[in-house]
């Protein structure tokens, strides 16, 4: 059935209409026109369509936008800041040369994003196994780890 | 030559800001919101292979918000293909595999779509159906998958029609050097084994998608998730449309790695009939199903050779199970023969087959042949080098061709660091240190390496066009395609380099049909090369212009120019300096009146440099597979891993990876460093992990990442431990002496680590992926039939 809700995302409150069964991934792009968030295997096994939901990196594809009501939504577009500077890690990616085709990058550098808020300082090796629910298939990931722990050193 | 101040630099790349703050519109985002849009859907076969008896389309015609319900009465009655024309656009009278496309649908809705498709009626008569290549290729096989493949068209390379040995066999390669018989008789030691690799796919992130609008002068645009806008047009000929009436649009590529162009045809088809724009995404399914995978094939290997190391002969019976169409495959199946130009063979009898099953069509996947010819051949060496009691590096070593010697297709090798890619990868990996193995018994460790490469065609061609604004900025139009390998970066390095900008001045125009001239595209490691050289030789062609009417304003010569920063300067006395914009036609004396004003005629002042680089390919014998040049240049690498076998549970894992690889020179070494990366990690997957499931009615198990794994992060070495570089043999026809590296990058990867599992536990796996299950097989048939008495 077609609702229309309130949405906060990236800090602004948004009304959009919906069907009640449409997973957030799908509002976000087909809604809000939010396009950084991707999806891609459609079974929350890629990490493509990662978003912050009220901190915590969350699988937008498998998401019901019904529950995303009154959270605080956060995609790849929100992450420049105010005065429109990039946030360490997208700034990271770019000098690490962790982009390749840029299909997974916004899911992985919002994923990322999750892990560096709760743990500030990761290992090598937590940074592997946080995110090793975000695949890419063009960077075999070697970049990617640099840019985290990278960026780490700069937050 | 002056000192390069851009190529050869870690610039970044131009698309990673969009990229990053996820602004980049891939073909995905076109179409989204748009008022009118139609949504396609696919009805596919559910039977391997069945003839249509009846489609009854009423009740899905009827359905609410369908606009149109396509069958293969609606598309045109020949068959197309790239090399052998066996496919229509949608089935006509026969489904030949599970997944086979029998209908489109559009609608108002992606639901209502998917709804309608529920509703087609089909009637199938099921017919006895076929998934072994070995027993397909068969003289007296009983099914027959096309009754007609001897009257199919061969568009390209017909003599891969010739000597076929059965009625599903469409392609045999061959390539005769010297004599093997004699050879053999020669040898102290004849090796035989048997070789096998799954199919496995892409895994694109992008899925697979395109929108196709209608235009008002009755042509068309389609957008697409592909790539090659330029020879994306061929699809003209399917629909009987001119190519003018086909504009086709590519935008950076969601990932590509071979193709993913299906979903093209289908809106294409949808949007002629409904006069609508059209989207289609495909499932994740479909994209595993429809997507053109990687050849899965059964190779004979048999070697002779000389108790101190010298092959003398080499011959190869590969079975190539191609699925039930052929697309790419024939040529995918010939050019897997490139993959023997890396070692001295002086007598090498190679016979390839392609064979029609009821299993989905195949395509190209990085490597494009290769890297499953290599999968067999470099652990060939492997147990060859054991049996000798050679060490498999100095095996290797003694082996490999050199500079100016004659490869097994009789051309002349040229820009080859193999060895020291080899040396390179064998110091990294500490080879000849001796392991330490763990405490935990169940745990081995072991060591491995292997040489590979990949060639670039070599009957293909590219044009550029390089345009100079009048404020200096410059832009470049090309035919190829930025799949995230960077192609867009290198082309502006070499337009800043030849023209001394800074990079941002440097635009780039490409994917689109309508603008771009003619380019045979982005594949088979090419890009750099061709579209490199097309590019590199229109800014030479611009400049050669803006010099000769420079030339006059500063009353001297044109070879006596140059340009920097948009500023025309005489080299023997750089003060006098011309503004590019005074080139403008206003501001040339024979303008008079109102012309001066015209900036129409000023913005056509702008120079506009073209040219075309094409291979010069020669004629390959049919019967030998012998020519003079037939690829363009090869990429060498070496790769040496390390790892842990758990013998208890036959998991392995990649401890570590070393690679070395010769790409002729680095245009940008940090984006040459992660296509080798990449490649590692994609090659991890293949040996291991991936690999297509089918049960027996021909169904694929499993059509997603859930079941079908690639590589996460965990599973790849990073840091330290997977260590990595380049050697440089410049190549003589490359930009800079660049040659491309892409595919080359994974050709190494699954044998290496094979190898590494023999030297840990004393068992060889012949079958690809390596799964725990066959790791664990392996084990207990050793156990079984040969306990070890001595420990290796």
């Amino acid at each position: 059935m077609k609702r229309e809700i309130e949405l906060k995302v990236n800090g602004i409150i948004q009304e959009v209409v919906v069907e009640s069964w449409w997973s957030l991934a799908r509002v976000l792009r087909e809604g809000l026109g939010l396009t950084g968030t991707k999806i891609s295997c459609e079974s929350g096994d890629c990490g493509a369509c990662t978003v912050l939901i009220d901190g915590k990196a969350v699988k937008s594809c498998l998401y019901p936008v019904m529950k995303a009501k009154n959270k605080d939504i956060v995609t790849i577009e929100g992450l420049i800041d105010q005065q429109g500077q990039l946030h360490p890690l997208q700034d990271a990616f770019i000098k690490h040369f962790a982009v390749q085709c840029g299909y997974c990058t916004p899911g992985m550098i919002i994923a990322a994003k999750a892990l560096l808020d709760e743990n500030p300082k990761p290992t090598e090796e937590q940074v592997k196994e946080y995110l090793s629910g975000n695949l890419c298939r063009c960077t075999g990931y070697k970049k990617i780890v640099e840019s985290i722990l990278a960026a780490a050193e700069k937050i | 030559m002056a000192e390069l101040t851009v190529i050869g630099k870690n610039i970044v790349k131009i698309d990673a800001l969009e990229k990053v703050t996820g602004k980049t519109k891939y073909a995905s985002e076109e179409g989204i919101g748009i008022p009118g849009m139609l949504y396609g859907k696919i009805l596919t076969s559910p039977y391997a292979h069945a003839r249509i008896l009846n489609i009854d389309t009423s009740k899905a015609s009827r359905s609410k918000g369908v606009r149109a319900v396509l069958t293969g009465k609606d598309t045109p009655r020949h068959r197309d293909g790239i090399l052998i024309d066996d496919r229509h656009v949608l089935c006509h009278e026969r489904v030949r595999f599970v997944g086979d496309t029998i209908a489109v649908v559009a609608a108002d809705s992606v639901e209502a779509a998917e709804e309608a498709t529920k509703l087609i009626q089909v009637e199938y008569e099921a017919l006895p159906a076929i998934f072994n290549a070995e027993e397909a290729m068969q003289p007296d096989c009983p099914v027959i998958l096309h009754p007609e493949l001897a009257n199919y068209n061969r568009p390209a390379y017909g003599y891969l029609g010739n000597d076929l040995p059965g009625p599903n066999v469409h392609t045999h390669h061959k390539i005769r050097k010297g004599n093997v018989d004699k050879g053999f008789q020669e040898a102290d030691l004849i090796i035989e084994n048997r070789f096998q690799n799954d199919r496995i796919t892409h895994c694109q992130f992008e899925l697979y998608n395109s929108v196709c609008y209608p235009e008002s002068d009755g042509s068309l645009t389609l957008w697409t998730s592909g790539r090659n806008a330029i020879t994306l047009q061929n699809m003209c000929r399917e629909f009987n449309l001119s190519r003018s009436k086909l504009r086709v649009r590519t935008s950076y590529t969601g990932g590509m790695y071979g193709l993913k162009a299906r979903t093209a045809r289908f809106t294409i088809l949808l949007a002629l009939k409904t006069d609508r724009p059209v989207k289609m995404v495909y499932t994740r399914e479909d994209c595993f199903i429809d997507g053109l995978n990687r050849l899965p094939k059964i190779i004979y290997v048999k070697d002779g050779i000389k108790r101190d190391g010298t092959i003398l002969a080499r011959e190869i019976k590969v079975i190539v199970n191609t699925g039930a169409y052929t697309d790419y495959a024939p040529l995918t199946i010939r050019n897997g023969g490139f993959h023997a130009s890396q070692y001295r063979l002086p007598n090498y009898k190679w016979d390839a087959y392609g064979v029609y099953t009821n299993e989905p069509p195949c395509g190209p996947l990085r490597g494009f042949g290769n890297a499953e010819a290599l999968w067999a051949t470099e652990q060939q060496m492997d147990i060859a080098a054991d049996k000798l009691g050679i060490d498999p590096l100095e095996f290797r070593l003694l082996n490999t061709v050199d500079e100016g010697e004659i490869d097994v297709r009789g051309q002349r090798v040229h820009s080859i660091g193999a060895k020291e890619c080899l040396r390179k990868a064998a110091e990294w990996i500490d080879w000849d240190k001796p392991l330490d193995q763990p405490k935990d018994k169940h745990i081995k460790i072991g060591k491995g390496i292997a040489l590979g490469n990949k060639y670039s065609l070599g009957d293909t061609a590219s044009s550029a066009m390089v345009k100079t604004n009048l404020d200096g900025t410059i832009e470049v139009f090309h035919g190829g395609d930025d799949c995230g390998q960077g192609l867009n970066t290198v082309v502006a390095q070499i337009a800043a380099e030849e023209f001394h900008v800074p990079i941002e001045k440097v635009k780039v125009i490409f994917g689109d049909s309508a603008r771009v001239p003619y380019d045979y595209g982005t594949a088979s490691s090419r890009s750099t090369l061709y579209i490199g050289n097309a590019v590199l030789l229109a800014c030479r062609d611009a400049k050669k212009k803006l010099f000769e009417l420079a030339a006059k304003k500063l009353n001297t010569t044109p070879d006596g120019i140059d340009i920097r920063d948009g500023k025309l300067f005489i080299i023997s006395d750089p003060q006098k300096v011309l503004d590019i914009s005074g080139l403008a036609l206003g501001k040339s004396p024979e303008a008079t009146g109102l012309v001066k004003w015209a900036t129409c005629l000023e913005e056509g002042a702008g120079i506009i440099g073209t040219a075309s680089f094409w291979g010069h390919a020669d004629q390959e014998d049919p019967e030998t597979g012998q020519g003079e040049r037939l690829s363009m240049s090869v990429a060498y690498g070496g790769q040496a891993v390390e790892v842990a076998v758990d013998t208890e549970t036959g998991i392995v894992k990649v401890l570590r990876v070393c690679s070395a690889f010769d790409n002729g020179k680095s245009i940008n070494p940090k984006m040459c460093e992660a296509q080798i990366e990449g490649g590692v990690a994609l090659g991890i997957g293949s040996a291991l992990y991936e690999g297509f499931i089918f049960n027996d009615k021909g169904e694929l198990l499993n059509p997603n990442f859930h079941d079908y794994k690639i590589c996460s992060m965990i599973n790849v070495p990073s840091g330290d431990n997977n260590k990595l570089g380049m050697v440089e043999y410049p190549h003589r026809a490359g930009p800079y002496g660049a040659k491309g590296v892409g595919e080359a990058a994974m050709t190494p990867t699954a044998p290496a680590i094979a190898n590494a599992i023999y030297n840990a536990i004393g068992v060889r796996l012949y079958h690809m992926p390596m799964t725990p299950e066959r790791v664990l097989q392996a084990v207990r048939k050793i156990e079984r039939y040969h306990p070890p008495t001595t420990k290796k």
